[in-house]
């Protein structure tokens, strides 16, 4: 196990150039315009997310609440009903 | 909208090195920028972008080599950190919290893709099994040794492992970080980051065996 551990470093040590020459050259970063733009884009999507779904919340809210007043404002009906007059005309 | 934080707090770098040469001259990112970010002024969200970049580009650079996705990862860090600004405290380099945020999302990245195009020995090509070969049983590499053929096959090997490890042993091995940076950058226990090291080196040593030309088959 050793053995491959010094395998290992080896392998790491030979690299050491090719990634010294990586960080001092590294490649073009995206524009920062371009990645402005896109953050932007992607907040303001996330944002009206966030307001559109706490503006589905506060109608979920008020449509429960107008529905429940509603409700109440109702004349309440007996739970029985009287029986209708029994009629005279018995066969 | 944001607690401002200590001057003395951000901007300031503790630990000297970022690990290679090109996080070494980073600037620092002021308070008052930071304030003005949060109160969504658009010159200094420019500027703060343009702070950034390298210092995310960089890292999102090291841990991901699929350069199609490297332009997507910078903007998901620089979003999370917009909408995460008010949650940072102060207490710790601002630079380091970004390196923090950059790493976790690399780390969710790989977690996501789970694709591990290399799982034996077998399945590296026939030119890295060579170069492993030419590299690993000399003492010191060859002159005319073809450095970039030898990082890629150091990465492959990396690809193998599991997401926290391949972060783990690029912070380590291949960016020279003490395990108290890769603590700072990643925001993870010093145990954890010594034994996730440990089982990678273990695994990348197990993986290297099997090609060990003395090796009894």
């Amino acid at each position: 196990m050793n053995d491959s551990h010094d395998s290992w470093k080896k392998l790491v040590r030979a690299a050491k150039p090719a990634l010294d020459r990586d960080a001092a050259n590294p490649p073009p970063a995206p524009p920062v315009g371009r990645l402005k733009r896109a953050v932007e884009a992607i907040v303001l999507t996330l944002t009206w997310r966030k307001w559109a779904l706490a503006a589905a919340l506060l109608a979920a809210i008020i449509a429960t609440a107008v529905y429940f007043l509603h409700r109440d404002d109702e004349p309440e009906r007996p739970l029985i009903e009287p029986e209708p007059p029994l009629s005279e005309e018995l066969p | 909208m944001t607690r401002n934080p200590p001057q003395d707090a951000i901007g300031t770098h503790p630990g000297g090195t970022w690990g290679k040469a090109c996080m070494s001259e980073l600037a620092p990112i002021a308070p008052e920028l930071l304030a003005a970010v949060a109160r969504g002024e658009d010159p200094a969200w420019e500027e703060f972008v343009a702070l950034l970049q390298p210092q995310i580009h960089a890292i999102i650079r090291r841990q991901v080599r699929d350069t199609r996705d490297h332009e997507d990862l910078s903007q998901e860090v620089l979003t999370k950190i917009f909408v995460k600004l008010d949650q940072f405290a102060g207490r710790e380099d601002f630079r380091h919290w970004v390196s923090r945020i950059t790493l976790n999302t690399c780390y969710d990245w790989l977690r996501k893709r789970k694709v591990r195009p290399l799982s034996t020995y077998a399945d590296l090509g026939e030119e890295q099994a060579r170069i492993i070969e030419e590299t690993t049983t000399r003492d010191e590499p060859a002159e005319n040794l073809d450095h970039e053929l030898v990082l890629e096959t150091l990465h492959s090997l990396i690809d193998t492992l599991k997401p926290r490890e391949q972060i783990v042993i690029r912070l380590l091995d291949l960016e020279d970080l003490s395990v108290r940076e890769v603590c700072q950058r990643t925001g993870w226990g010093a145990s954890k980051v010594k034994v996730t090291a440990m089982r990678a080196r273990r695994k990348l040593a197990a993986l290297l065996e099997q090609h060990d030309p003395d090796r009894p088959r």
